[in-house]
C-alpha cells in the first residue's frame, strides 16, 4: 500500500480524516517548519499519541533551512520529536541528516529539498547513502517525475496536492518594504506589475516563502499509483483543515473509482473559487527542457 | 595558509585579465553543465587555454557544472569530467550530489567544490559536505560574519565566502520566480531575475503599494571591502567574487581592488584605511548598482533591497590596450568611450600603482592624427608614459 500523509494545522481535526487511503499525518509548530500556524511541544506530543490512536503515522514538517544559531536548539527539538515517537520528519536541510545518522536516532527522515530532486542519479546516490525516503521537486515536467520514480522504486514521495512553493528566502520581504517589522501570515500576496496572478506570500521571523498557484493531481493520480512511486503527500500552507480533509477525501474517491477524475476536479474547483489550480499535467517544460528533446 | 581571491570569468578575455589584475584563481562555465547560460562560456578547447594561462600565471582554475541537473542532463558528462581532468583543471564547483560523485569516479584529480546553490548555511551541514568527499564547502550569501565564525570554529572543511557581486535575493537554489513567470529554467542557467521586477502588494483587497516604490525582491549587490580583513583573520580559504557576465574592465577593477586590501593585510598584519580608500575607489570604477555588505552584518532590512532597479552603464572606462612598442613607447589601444587630445587619462596597473598622463597625440592605424576618439573598437595608437601589457585598462 501507497503511503498518503496529508498536513493537517490543528490535531483537534485528526479524528475527523476518515479515509482509509490516508495513511499518516503531518503537522507542524511555527518556528521549524514553513508553517503559519503554531503547536507547542506538548500540542505536538498529544497529536501525535492521537494520530497512532487512529492507526496512522505521525509525521512531523520540519521545512526550513536553519542558521548557525539555531542548531543547539534543533537538535533538542529534534530528540523531542523522537521522544515522543514521531514516525518521520520531513525535512530541507541537510544539517538534519547529519543529526538524524546519530545513533540516538531511529526516526525516519524524508528529505524534501523542494527545487533540488530533479533527477534519479541524484536520488539514487541519497539512497545508496542511507537516506530514508525523499520528495521529489514540484516543478520538474510529468515525464521527468515517471522516469525517476521508475528508477528509484518504492522510494520517492511525491507532492500531489499544495502550493507550489517558487521563493524561499532568509530575508522579511514585506517588513522590510513597508518598514515596518512584523509577520505577515494571512493573505498577502504578490502581483508581478503586468499580470493578473496574485501569488501568496508568507513572511515569518525566520524568511519569506512566496507561492504560485496550488498544484492539484486528480486527473493523474491513479495512473500514478500504477507506478512504484512510494508515497504522496497533500501539502497545505494557507487553507483551513476542512479544505484539506474534503480534497483528501476526493483523492479517496477517485483512487477508489468512485468518482471520475473530471468530475473531482469540478468538485475541487467549488471549494473556494479563489484559488488557482495548477494541473500536474501542465507543469511547464522550459524553454531547456524543449532545447534538449 | 593564505586566503584565495577566487574571481569571475565569462570568456578567455576576461580570464586571462582576473589573472593578470590578481585573482589566484579563476572560475567559469563550459557549454554544457553550468548556470549563467547568458555568459559566453568556455568550450573545451579554451579551458585547455585558460589552464594553460592560469597555471603559467600562479593561479587555478576552477569548472563550473552547477546545474540542478534533470535526468537528461547527466549525458556525456562523464566525458567531460575527464576531460577537465586530463586538461589540468584544479576543480569542479557542483550543487548535484550526483556530480561530486561521478567526478569523484571518474576524474580524481579534480577537487569537489560545493557551490553555494546548495545553501549551506549551518555547521551541521557543513559536516555533511565533508562526510560525502567534498573538498570544499562554498557557504551560503545569508550567513552572517557572526554565524560564519561560528561555523568554522566547528568545521574543518575549507571554506570559501562571497565577497562581491550581485546576490539572488532567495536562497540560491530554491528560486524557481524565473521558471514561473517567464518560463525559463533558474537553475539550470536561465534566471531571468523575476526577483528584481515590479510587483504590487496586497492584503486581502488591500493594495499596499507604497507612492515612492513598487515592492521587489531584489537585492542590492555586495560590497564588502569592509570585512575583507575580518575574513582574512578568520581564515576562510576563498573569497569569491560573482560576476561571470560582467565586463573585462569591471574584473579589472574589482579584483585590483581586493588585490590591494589582501595583499595590504598580508603585508602589514591589517588593512590601512588609505588602502581601504583606494579600494573603494575601485569599486566605484565599473559599477553603478547600490551595494551593501551583504548578510556579513546581520540579516538586512530594507538597506539590503533593491527597488526601482535601474542599471546604467558606467563612461569612465576610455579603452584598452592592445600592443606595446618599447622602442617608441607607444601603445596601441582599442577605444570605448569617448576622449580628446589633451584629456587626462588614467591607466590601472594590473601591477602597480595607477598612473595619471595627458593624451598629447592620438594616431589611427593609418597613420592620420585624430582629435577626437569616439569611434568604439577604433584600434588608436598613443604615447604613454609607462610600459603596458596587453588588456591594461585605461579610464578617465
Amino acid at each position: 500500500m501507497k503511503d498518503l500523509f496529508i498536513y493537517l494545522r490543528d490535531p483537534e481535526n485528526i479524528p475527523r480524516v476518515t479515509v482509509d487511503s490516508v495513511t499518516g499525518i503531518i503537522i507542524a509548530d511555527y518556528a521549524h517548519s514553513s508553517s503559519d500556524h503554531d503547536l507547542s511541544r506538548d500540542a505536538i506530543r498529544k497529536a501525535v499519541n492521537v494520530i497512532h490512536a487512529c492507526g496512522r503515522k505521525a509525521v512531523v514538517k520540519t521545512d526550513r533551512l536553519f542558521s548557525e544559531g539555531e542548531m543547539a536548539e534543533l537538535h533538542e527539538y529534534l530528540e523531542y520529536l523522537q521522544q515522543i515517537g514521531t514516525d518521520a520528519i520531513i525535512y530541507t536541510d541537510l544539517g538534519i541528516k547529519m543529526i538524524l545518522d546519530e545513533e540516538i536516532f531511529t526516526m525516519k527522515g524524508i528529505y524534501a529539498p523542494e527545487t533540488l530532486l530533479t533527477d534519479y542519479y541524484d536520488i539514487n546516490v541519497l539512497r545508496n547513502d542511507g537516506f530514508d525516503g525523499c520528495v521529489i521537486s514540484k516543478d520538474i515536467p510529468l515525464g521527468d517525475v515517471y522516469e525517476i520514480i521508475n528508477e528509484c522504486p518504492d522510494y520517492c514521495y511525491l507532492r500531489i496536492h499544495g502550493p507550489i512553493l517558487i521563493a524561499y528566502s532568509r530575508r522579511r520581504y514585506i517588513s522590510s518594504y513597508l518598514e515596518k517589522k512584523n509577520t505577515y501570515l494571512d493573505s498577502y500576496y504578490l502581483q508581478e506589475e503586468s499580470r493578473q496572478e496574485r501569488l501568496p506570500i508568507i513572511e515569518k521571523e525566520c524568511g519569506s516563502w512566496l507561492y504560485d498557484a496550488c498544484l492539484q493531481s486528480l486527473s493523474e493520480v491513479n495512473r500514478l499509483l500504477d507506478t512504484p512511486v512510494r508515497g504522496f503527500i497533500i501539502d497545505n500552507v494557507y487553507m483551513d483543515d476542512e479544505y484539506t480533509m474534503k480534497t483528501a477525501d476526493l483523492y479517496d474517491a477517485v483512487m477508489n473509482e468512485e468518482i471520475s477524475s473530471d468530475e473531482a476536479v469540478m468538485t475541487l474547483k467549488s471549494f473556494d473559487s479563489d484559488i488557482r489550480y495548477t494541473d500536474i499535467n501542465d507543469l511547464r517544460e522550459t524553454q531547456l527542457d524543449k532545447e534538449s528533446q | 595558509m593564505r586566503t584565495e581571491l577566487l574571481a569571475p570569468a565569462g570568456d578567455l578575455e576576461r580570464l586571462k585579465v582576473a589573472v593578470m589584475y590578481g585573482a589566484d584563481a579563476v572560475y567559469f562555465g563550459g557549454k554544457q553543465f553550468s548556470l549563467r547560460a547568458r555568459a559566453s562560456n568556455f568550450t573545451l578547447d579554451d579551458i585547455k587555454e585558460a589552464v594553460s594561462f592560469a597555471h603559467e600565471h600562479g593561479s587555478k582554475v576552477y569548472v563550473t557544472v552547477n546545474i540542478i541537473p534533470h535526468n537528461s542532463d547527466f549525458a556525456g558528462l562523464e566525458d567531460y569530467l575527464m576531460k577537465l581532468q586530463e586538461y589540468g583543471v584544479d576543480a569542479i564547483i557542483c550543487a548535484s550530489q550526483a556530480i561530486g560523485s561521478i567526478c569523484k569516479k571518474v576524474a580524481p584529480a579534480l577537487e569537489v567544490h560545493i557551490s553555494t546553490q546548495q545553501t549551506t548555511i549551518n555547521s551541521s551541514a557543513v559536516n555533511y559536505w565533508q562526510s560525502r568527499g567534498a573538498d570544499r564547502i562554498v557557504l551560503g550569501r545569508e550567513v552572517t560574519y557572526d554565524e560564519m565564525l561560528e561555523i568554522m570554529k566547528k568545521v574543518t572543511l575549507p571554506v570559501e565566502v562571497f565577497i562581491h557581486g550581485g546576490m539572488c535575493a532567495n536562497y540560491s537554489g530554491r528560486c524557481t520566480i524565473s521558471n514561473v513567470l517567464t518560463n525559463r529554467d533558474a537553475n539550470r542557467g536561465g534566471c531571468a531575475q523575476s526577483c528584481r521586477w515590479n510587483y504590487h502588494l496586497w492584503h486581502e483587497d488591500e493594495l499596499l503599494d507604497r507612492k515612492e516604490c513598487m515592492m521587489s525582491l531584489g537585492s542590492k549587490d555586495m560590497c564588502t571591502i569592509d570585512y575583507i580583513q575580518k575574513l582574512l583573520e578568520a581564515q576562510v580559504c576563498s573569497m569569491k567574487i560573482e560576476g561571470r557576465m560582467k565586463t573585462a574592465y569591471y574584473i579589472a577593477s574589482i579584483v585590483k581592488g581586493y588585490r590591494l586590501l589582501i595583499d595590504s593585510y598580508y603585508n602589514n598584519g591589517m588593512i590601512s584605511e588609505e588602502d581601504l580608500k583606494k579600494a573603494g575607489y575601485y569599486m566605484t570604477l565599473a559599477s553603478n548598482r547600490d551595494t551593501f555588505n551583504g548578510f556579513y552584518p546581520g540579516v538586512p532590512d530594507r538597506e539590503g533591497q533593491l527597488y526601482n532597479f535601474i542599471t546604467t552603464a558606467s563612461q569612465s572606462f576610455i579603452a584598452n590596450v592592445r600592443s606595446y612598442d618599447e622602442q617608441t613607447e607607444e601603445a596601441v589601444i582599442e577605444v570605448r568611450n569617448h576622449f580628446e587630445v589633451n584629456d587626462e587619462l588614467v591607466i590601472m596597473n594590473p601591477n602597480g600603482d595607477d598612473v595619471r598622463f595627458m593624451v598629447e597625440r592620438m594616431l589611427d592605424e593609418n597613420g592620420n592624427e585624430v582629435e577626437i576618439a569616439n569611434k568604439p573598437m577604433q584600434l588608436l595608437k598613443i604615447k604613454v608614459p609607462v610600459r603596458v601589457d596587453e588588456y591594461t585598462f585605461i579610464h578617465k
